[in-house]
Protein backbone atom coordinates (compact mmCIF):
# COMPACT_ATOMS: atom_id res chain seq x y z
CA UNK A 1 0.00 0.00 0.00
CA UNK A 2 1.45 3.39 -1.21
CA UNK A 3 0.12 6.69 -0.04
CA UNK A 4 0.83 10.35 0.30
CA UNK A 5 -0.16 12.55 2.76
CA UNK A 6 1.59 15.99 2.82
CA UNK A 7 3.25 15.09 -0.31
CA UNK A 8 5.42 12.11 1.38
CA UNK A 9 5.35 9.15 -0.53
CA UNK A 10 4.85 6.34 2.43
CA UNK A 11 5.04 2.52 1.56
CA UNK A 12 3.15 0.12 4.78
CA UNK A 13 4.93 -3.16 4.47
CA UNK A 14 2.41 -6.23 4.92
CA UNK A 15 4.32 -8.65 7.80
CA UNK A 16 5.44 -10.96 5.02
CA UNK A 17 6.62 -7.75 3.50
CA UNK A 18 8.44 -6.86 6.71
CA UNK A 19 10.24 -9.93 6.86
CA UNK A 20 11.56 -9.33 2.80
CA UNK A 21 12.47 -5.84 4.17
CA UNK A 22 14.21 -6.50 7.05
CA UNK A 23 16.16 -8.44 4.89
CA UNK A 24 16.76 -6.97 1.85
CA UNK A 25 18.14 -3.49 4.15
CA UNK A 26 21.04 -5.44 4.91
CA UNK A 27 21.68 -6.80 1.66
CA UNK A 28 24.72 -5.11 0.09
CA UNK A 29 24.19 -4.95 -3.24
CA UNK A 30 20.41 -3.00 -1.88
CA UNK A 31 23.00 -0.47 -0.11
CA UNK A 32 25.00 0.28 -2.96
CA UNK A 33 21.81 0.82 -5.76
CA UNK A 34 20.33 3.07 -3.29
CA UNK A 35 23.79 4.85 -2.43
CA UNK A 36 24.27 5.50 -6.16
CA UNK A 37 20.56 6.10 -6.92
CA UNK A 38 19.53 3.62 -9.27
CA UNK A 39 16.94 2.76 -6.26
CA UNK A 40 14.50 5.13 -4.76
CA UNK A 41 16.27 7.03 -1.89
CA UNK A 42 14.15 4.89 0.95
CA UNK A 43 13.88 4.85 4.88
CA UNK A 44 11.86 2.81 7.57
CA UNK A 45 10.79 5.87 9.66
CA UNK A 46 8.65 3.96 11.87
CA UNK A 47 8.82 -0.48 12.27
CA UNK A 48 6.89 -1.32 8.83
CA UNK A 49 6.82 2.05 7.42
CA UNK A 50 8.64 3.42 4.87
CA UNK A 51 9.35 6.74 3.23
CA UNK A 52 10.66 7.23 -0.10
CA UNK A 53 12.18 10.24 -1.99
CA UNK A 54 9.57 12.25 -3.61
CA UNK A 55 10.39 11.99 -7.42
CA UNK A 56 9.59 15.73 -9.37
CA UNK A 57 7.40 13.84 -12.15
CA UNK A 58 5.98 10.48 -12.60
CA UNK A 59 5.40 9.36 -16.08
CA UNK A 60 4.31 5.82 -17.59
CA UNK A 61 6.61 3.29 -20.18
CA UNK A 62 4.11 4.67 -23.22
CA UNK A 63 5.12 8.25 -22.34
CA UNK A 64 9.22 6.87 -23.25
CA UNK A 65 10.81 6.74 -26.37
CA UNK A 66 12.81 3.73 -27.09
CA UNK A 67 16.01 4.47 -25.79
CA UNK A 68 14.41 5.33 -22.10
CA UNK A 69 12.63 1.91 -22.29
CA UNK A 70 16.05 -0.03 -22.65
CA UNK A 71 17.59 1.45 -20.30
CA UNK A 72 14.75 0.90 -17.60
CA UNK A 73 15.56 -2.59 -19.22
CA UNK A 74 18.86 -2.69 -18.63
CA UNK A 75 18.33 -1.22 -14.90
CA UNK A 76 15.82 -3.94 -13.96
CA UNK A 77 17.95 -6.81 -15.42
CA UNK A 78 21.39 -5.11 -13.65
CA UNK A 79 19.37 -4.98 -10.13
CA UNK A 80 17.71 -8.49 -10.53
CA UNK A 81 21.11 -10.46 -11.35
CA UNK A 82 22.78 -8.21 -8.47
CA UNK A 83 19.57 -9.44 -6.35
CA UNK A 84 20.23 -12.79 -7.25
CA UNK A 85 23.58 -13.27 -6.43
CA UNK A 86 22.75 -12.57 -2.78
CA UNK A 87 19.65 -14.84 -2.42
CA UNK A 88 16.82 -12.37 -3.58
CA UNK A 89 14.45 -11.72 -6.87
CA UNK A 90 11.99 -9.08 -8.36
CA UNK A 91 8.54 -10.08 -8.14
CA UNK A 92 7.90 -8.83 -11.62
CA UNK A 93 8.97 -7.16 -14.66
CA UNK A 94 7.06 -4.30 -15.46
CA UNK A 95 8.53 -0.72 -16.67
CA UNK A 96 5.94 0.94 -14.13
CA UNK A 97 8.26 0.05 -11.63
CA UNK A 98 10.96 2.20 -13.28
CA UNK A 99 10.43 5.99 -12.64
CA UNK A 100 13.18 8.95 -13.73
CA UNK A 101 15.15 11.28 -11.79
CA UNK A 102 16.14 13.80 -15.09
CA UNK A 103 17.36 11.15 -17.64
CA UNK A 104 18.51 8.81 -15.21
CA UNK A 105 16.17 5.58 -14.57
CA UNK A 106 15.23 5.07 -11.02
CA UNK A 107 13.82 1.68 -9.43
CA UNK A 108 10.97 2.70 -7.47
CA UNK A 109 9.04 -0.39 -6.35
CA UNK A 110 11.15 -1.23 -3.33
CA UNK A 111 8.48 -4.37 -2.97
CA UNK A 112 9.13 -6.04 -5.50
CA UNK A 113 12.22 -7.39 -3.86
CA UNK A 114 11.65 -10.82 -1.90
CA UNK A 115 13.66 -13.23 -0.46
CA UNK A 116 14.31 -16.06 -3.60
CA UNK A 117 12.99 -19.11 -2.60
CA UNK A 118 14.44 -22.24 -3.43
CA UNK A 119 13.36 -24.14 -6.81
CA UNK A 120 11.36 -21.13 -8.29
CA UNK A 121 11.89 -20.29 -11.16
CA UNK A 122 11.64 -15.66 -12.30
CA UNK A 123 8.04 -15.05 -12.45
CA UNK A 124 8.59 -11.79 -13.60
CA UNK A 125 9.92 -13.13 -16.83
CA UNK A 126 6.80 -13.47 -18.46
CA UNK A 127 6.02 -9.94 -17.85
CA UNK A 128 9.56 -8.83 -18.92
CA UNK A 129 8.24 -10.08 -22.27
CA UNK A 130 5.00 -8.50 -23.04
CA UNK A 131 5.99 -4.91 -21.30
CA UNK A 132 10.16 -4.41 -22.06
CA UNK A 133 11.31 -7.25 -24.43
CA UNK A 134 8.33 -7.66 -27.08
CA UNK A 135 7.76 -3.30 -26.99
CA UNK A 136 11.65 -3.12 -27.81
CA UNK A 137 11.76 -5.51 -30.46
CA UNK A 138 8.39 -4.45 -31.94
CA UNK A 139 10.62 -1.31 -32.97
CA UNK A 140 14.15 -2.49 -33.50
CA UNK A 141 12.82 -5.25 -35.60
CA UNK A 142 10.17 -3.69 -37.59
CA UNK A 143 10.48 -0.26 -36.89
CA UNK A 144 7.22 0.31 -35.26
CA UNK A 145 7.34 2.59 -32.24
CA UNK A 146 5.38 0.46 -29.69
CA UNK A 147 3.32 3.79 -27.93
CA UNK A 148 0.31 3.39 -28.70
CA UNK A 149 -0.02 -0.55 -27.96
CA UNK A 150 1.00 0.03 -24.88
CA UNK A 151 -0.92 3.01 -23.89
CA UNK A 152 -4.40 0.57 -25.06
CA UNK A 153 -2.61 -3.07 -23.15
CA UNK A 154 -1.76 -2.06 -19.99
CA UNK A 155 0.03 -5.98 -19.97
CA UNK A 156 1.90 -4.99 -23.26
CA UNK A 157 2.01 -7.63 -26.09
CA UNK A 158 1.40 -11.15 -25.74
CA UNK A 159 3.42 -14.03 -26.70
CA UNK A 160 0.76 -14.95 -29.42
CA UNK A 161 0.98 -11.53 -30.69
CA UNK A 162 4.36 -10.73 -30.66
CA UNK A 163 4.70 -14.35 -32.62
CA UNK A 164 2.62 -12.74 -35.55
CA UNK A 165 4.52 -9.39 -35.84
CA UNK A 166 8.49 -10.19 -35.41
CA UNK A 167 10.65 -11.89 -37.74
CA UNK A 168 11.38 -15.31 -36.42
CA UNK A 169 15.10 -15.23 -37.27
CA UNK A 170 16.13 -12.12 -35.60
CA UNK A 171 18.16 -11.81 -32.47
CA UNK A 172 16.01 -13.29 -29.52
CA UNK A 173 13.08 -14.32 -31.83
CA UNK A 174 13.12 -17.90 -31.76
CA UNK A 175 13.72 -18.53 -28.21
CA UNK A 176 11.76 -15.19 -26.58
CA UNK A 177 9.11 -15.30 -28.85
CA UNK A 178 8.36 -17.94 -30.92
CA UNK A 179 9.33 -20.96 -28.00
CA UNK A 180 7.32 -18.99 -25.58
CA UNK A 181 4.70 -18.77 -27.53
CA UNK A 182 4.32 -22.40 -27.80
CA UNK A 183 5.07 -23.61 -24.41
CA UNK A 184 2.68 -21.43 -23.31
CA UNK A 185 0.59 -22.67 -25.77
CA UNK A 186 1.19 -26.07 -24.38
CA UNK A 187 0.80 -25.68 -20.82
CA UNK A 188 -1.40 -23.45 -19.97
CA UNK A 189 -3.54 -23.68 -17.00
CA UNK A 190 -0.54 -25.85 -15.36
CA UNK A 191 0.96 -23.25 -13.61
CA UNK A 192 0.58 -25.10 -10.05
CA UNK A 193 2.12 -28.44 -11.88
CA UNK A 194 4.93 -26.89 -13.56
CA UNK A 195 5.84 -24.89 -10.14
CA UNK A 196 6.03 -27.86 -8.15
CA UNK A 197 7.44 -29.74 -10.89
CA UNK A 198 10.30 -27.29 -11.32
CA UNK A 199 10.76 -27.58 -7.69
CA UNK A 200 11.52 -31.01 -7.44
CA UNK A 201 13.68 -31.12 -10.68
CA UNK A 202 15.83 -28.79 -8.43
CA UNK A 203 15.35 -25.89 -10.42
CA UNK A 204 18.37 -23.04 -9.31
CA UNK A 205 18.71 -19.86 -9.87
CA UNK A 206 22.10 -20.20 -11.62
CA UNK A 207 19.31 -20.88 -14.68
CA UNK A 208 17.51 -17.28 -14.06
CA UNK A 209 21.26 -15.85 -13.67
CA UNK A 210 22.23 -17.12 -17.33
CA UNK A 211 19.25 -16.23 -18.80
CA UNK A 212 19.22 -12.29 -17.07
CA UNK A 213 22.65 -12.25 -18.37
CA UNK A 214 21.43 -13.37 -21.90
CA UNK A 215 18.61 -10.99 -21.90
CA UNK A 216 20.90 -8.44 -20.97
CA UNK A 217 23.37 -8.64 -23.93
CA UNK A 218 20.05 -8.73 -26.15
CA UNK A 219 18.34 -5.31 -24.87
CA UNK A 220 21.84 -3.76 -24.93
CA UNK A 221 22.36 -4.63 -28.59
CA UNK A 222 18.36 -3.24 -30.27
CA UNK A 223 18.45 -0.06 -31.12
CA UNK A 224 15.38 1.73 -32.60
CA UNK A 225 14.47 1.40 -35.80
CA UNK A 226 12.59 4.71 -37.75
CA UNK A 227 11.63 5.99 -40.97
CA UNK A 228 11.97 10.43 -41.65
CA UNK A 229 11.52 12.01 -39.00
CA UNK A 230 9.82 15.20 -39.54
CA UNK A 231 10.79 16.81 -37.05
CA UNK A 232 14.45 15.79 -37.20
CA UNK A 233 15.69 18.18 -38.76
CA UNK A 234 13.55 21.09 -37.72
CA UNK A 235 16.47 23.54 -36.31
CA UNK A 236 18.05 23.54 -39.11
CA UNK A 237 15.20 24.32 -41.29
CA UNK A 238 13.03 26.29 -38.76
CA UNK A 239 11.36 29.38 -39.72
CA UNK A 240 13.58 31.45 -36.44
CA UNK A 241 16.00 33.46 -38.07
CA UNK A 242 19.89 33.05 -35.88
CA UNK A 243 18.48 36.69 -34.11
CA UNK A 244 15.26 35.44 -33.46
CA UNK A 245 15.85 32.06 -31.74
CA UNK A 246 18.26 34.33 -30.02
CA UNK A 247 16.00 36.19 -28.54
CA UNK A 248 13.88 33.64 -27.88
CA UNK A 249 16.19 32.01 -25.33
CA UNK A 250 16.89 35.04 -23.83
CA UNK A 251 13.42 35.74 -23.22
CA UNK A 252 13.13 32.19 -22.04
CA UNK A 253 15.85 32.42 -19.49
CA UNK A 254 14.67 35.70 -18.50
CA UNK A 255 11.51 34.14 -17.63
CA UNK A 256 12.30 32.23 -14.65
CA UNK A 257 13.06 31.10 -11.78
CA UNK A 258 10.71 28.68 -11.42
CA UNK A 259 10.27 25.15 -9.98
CA UNK A 260 9.28 23.13 -12.58
CA UNK A 261 8.75 24.10 -16.36
CA UNK A 262 6.89 21.77 -18.69
CA UNK A 263 8.41 22.43 -22.65
CA UNK A 264 5.80 21.18 -24.74
CA UNK A 265 7.41 20.56 -28.66
CA UNK A 266 10.90 20.76 -26.42
CA UNK A 267 12.65 19.00 -30.02
CA UNK A 268 16.37 19.15 -29.54
CA UNK A 269 16.24 20.72 -26.22
CA UNK A 270 17.67 23.96 -26.41
CA UNK A 271 15.27 25.87 -24.94
CA UNK A 272 14.91 23.58 -21.84
CA UNK A 273 18.46 24.06 -21.23
CA UNK A 274 17.82 27.82 -21.57
CA UNK A 275 14.94 28.20 -18.72
CA UNK A 276 16.15 28.85 -15.51
CA UNK A 277 14.37 25.96 -13.75
CA UNK A 278 14.24 23.19 -11.36
CA UNK A 279 13.41 20.39 -13.00
CA UNK A 280 12.12 20.87 -16.91
CA UNK A 281 10.23 18.21 -18.76
CA UNK A 282 11.11 18.04 -22.37
CA UNK A 283 8.01 16.83 -24.29
CA UNK A 284 7.79 16.22 -27.99
CA UNK A 285 5.06 14.47 -30.10
CA UNK A 286 8.30 12.89 -32.36
CA UNK A 287 9.75 9.70 -30.91
CA UNK A 288 13.00 10.36 -32.47
CA UNK A 289 13.13 13.62 -31.45
CA UNK A 290 12.63 12.94 -27.92
CA UNK A 291 14.87 9.83 -28.26
CA UNK A 292 17.95 11.67 -29.42
CA UNK A 293 16.89 14.11 -26.77
CA UNK A 294 16.99 12.15 -24.04
CA UNK A 295 20.75 10.14 -25.96
CA UNK A 296 22.46 13.52 -25.18
CA UNK A 297 21.16 14.29 -22.03
CA UNK A 298 21.63 10.23 -20.67
CA UNK A 299 25.21 11.04 -22.04
CA UNK A 300 25.84 14.17 -19.61
CA UNK A 301 26.57 14.85 -15.68
CA UNK A 302 24.20 12.39 -14.01
CA UNK A 303 22.16 13.08 -11.32
CA UNK A 304 22.24 12.38 -7.67
CA UNK A 305 20.01 11.12 -5.22
CA UNK A 306 19.34 14.31 -2.51
CA UNK A 307 17.47 15.22 0.72
CA UNK A 308 17.15 18.31 0.68
CA UNK A 309 16.31 20.90 -2.87
CA UNK A 310 19.21 21.10 -5.49
CA UNK A 311 20.49 24.25 -6.32
CA UNK A 312 18.33 26.35 -8.09
CA UNK A 313 20.67 26.79 -10.98
CA UNK A 314 20.73 23.67 -12.35
CA UNK A 315 18.06 22.52 -15.45
CA UNK A 316 18.10 18.52 -16.11
CA UNK A 317 15.48 18.44 -18.79
CA UNK A 318 13.83 14.97 -18.16
CA UNK A 319 12.51 13.82 -21.78
CA UNK A 320 9.17 12.18 -22.93
CA UNK A 321 7.78 11.33 -26.46
CA UNK A 322 4.14 11.28 -26.35
CA UNK A 323 1.20 13.63 -27.88
CA UNK A 324 -0.38 12.21 -24.59
CA UNK A 325 1.78 13.93 -22.31
CA UNK A 326 -0.36 17.35 -23.63
CA UNK A 327 -3.39 15.63 -22.69
CA UNK A 328 -1.67 15.66 -18.65
CA UNK A 329 -0.77 19.25 -19.13
CA UNK A 330 -4.71 19.93 -19.55
CA UNK A 331 -5.06 17.74 -16.81
CA UNK A 332 -1.94 19.02 -14.44
CA UNK A 333 -3.52 22.19 -14.90
CA UNK A 334 -7.47 20.78 -13.92
CA UNK A 335 -6.14 19.46 -10.99
CA UNK A 336 -3.90 23.06 -9.52
CA UNK A 337 -7.16 24.74 -9.81
CA UNK A 338 -8.75 22.57 -7.92
CA UNK A 339 -5.95 22.21 -5.36
CA UNK A 340 -4.42 25.61 -5.00
CA UNK A 341 -1.33 25.64 -3.87
CA UNK A 342 -0.11 25.68 -0.32
CA UNK A 343 1.39 28.54 1.66
CA UNK A 344 4.83 27.38 1.44
CA UNK A 345 4.78 26.71 -2.03
CA UNK A 346 4.84 23.02 -2.29
CA UNK A 347 3.11 21.69 -5.34
CA UNK A 348 -0.06 19.61 -4.69
CA UNK A 349 -0.22 15.81 -4.72
CA UNK A 350 -1.21 14.96 -8.23
CA UNK A 351 -2.03 12.06 -10.21
CA UNK A 352 1.17 10.41 -8.77
CA UNK A 353 0.51 7.60 -6.11
CA UNK A 354 2.44 4.76 -7.03
CA UNK A 355 0.56 1.90 -6.85
CA UNK A 356 1.13 -1.65 -6.45
CA UNK A 357 0.46 -3.17 -9.83
CA UNK B 1 4.79 -24.70 -1.09
CA UNK B 2 5.13 -21.20 -2.28
CA UNK B 3 2.02 -18.56 -2.68
CA UNK B 4 1.26 -18.06 -6.36
CA UNK B 5 2.24 -14.46 -6.53
CA UNK B 6 -0.33 -11.45 -7.58
CA UNK B 7 1.27 -12.25 -11.54
CA UNK B 8 0.45 -14.64 -13.81
CA UNK B 9 3.78 -16.24 -13.92
CA UNK B 10 2.92 -18.47 -16.91
CA UNK B 11 3.81 -21.94 -16.90
CA UNK B 12 5.40 -22.07 -20.49
CA UNK B 13 7.48 -19.50 -19.48
CA UNK B 14 8.78 -21.11 -16.33
CA UNK B 15 9.55 -23.89 -18.49
CA UNK B 16 11.14 -22.09 -21.00
CA UNK B 17 13.47 -20.56 -18.46
CA UNK B 18 15.27 -24.08 -18.20
CA UNK B 19 15.85 -23.97 -21.99
CA UNK B 20 17.16 -20.40 -21.69
CA UNK B 21 19.64 -21.46 -18.84
CA UNK B 22 21.63 -22.99 -21.01
CA UNK B 23 23.97 -25.74 -19.58
CA UNK B 24 23.15 -24.81 -16.24
CA UNK B 25 19.94 -26.37 -17.18
CA UNK B 26 20.76 -29.60 -18.35
CA UNK B 27 20.94 -31.53 -15.19
CA UNK B 28 17.68 -30.15 -14.08
CA UNK B 29 15.87 -31.15 -17.40
CA UNK B 30 17.00 -34.25 -17.26
CA UNK B 31 16.12 -34.69 -13.87
CA UNK B 32 12.77 -33.53 -14.84
CA UNK B 33 12.02 -35.47 -18.24
CA UNK B 34 13.25 -38.68 -15.67
CA UNK B 35 10.73 -37.83 -13.28
CA UNK B 36 7.58 -37.70 -15.96
CA UNK B 37 8.96 -41.07 -17.55
CA UNK B 38 8.97 -42.86 -14.56
CA UNK B 39 5.24 -41.34 -13.77
CA UNK B 40 3.87 -42.21 -16.83
CA UNK B 41 5.28 -45.83 -16.51
CA UNK B 42 3.58 -45.28 -13.16
CA UNK B 43 7.01 -46.43 -11.18
CA UNK B 44 6.44 -43.15 -9.62
CA UNK B 45 3.40 -41.76 -7.94
CA UNK B 46 2.18 -38.28 -8.48
CA UNK B 47 2.61 -37.33 -4.99
CA UNK B 48 5.88 -38.52 -4.95
CA UNK B 49 7.71 -35.06 -5.55
CA UNK B 50 11.27 -36.32 -2.63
Amino acid sequence: MVYSPDGEVLRELSSRGREDWEALENARFFRRALEDGRIVATEEIEPGLLRHERLPFVSYPYEWPFEMLRDAALLQLGLLDEALAEGFVLKDGSPYNVQWRGSEPVFVDVGSFERLREGEPWAGYRQFCTLFLYPLMLQAYRGIPPQAWLRGSLEGIEPSEARALLPRFRRGVLTHVVLHDRLEAKHADRERDVRSELKAAGFKKELIQANVRRLRKLVERLSPKRGRSEWAGYRDAAPYSDEDAARKERFVAGSGPAEFVWDLGANDGRFSRAVGAEHVLAVDGDERVAGELYTARAAGPRARPRARAPPRDRAEPAVRGARHLAARARLAARDRVRRPRRPDGDAPAGREALGDA
Amino acid sequence: MSPLGYLDAGSGSMLLQIILGGAAAIGVTMKLTWRRFLRALRIRRDDDDT
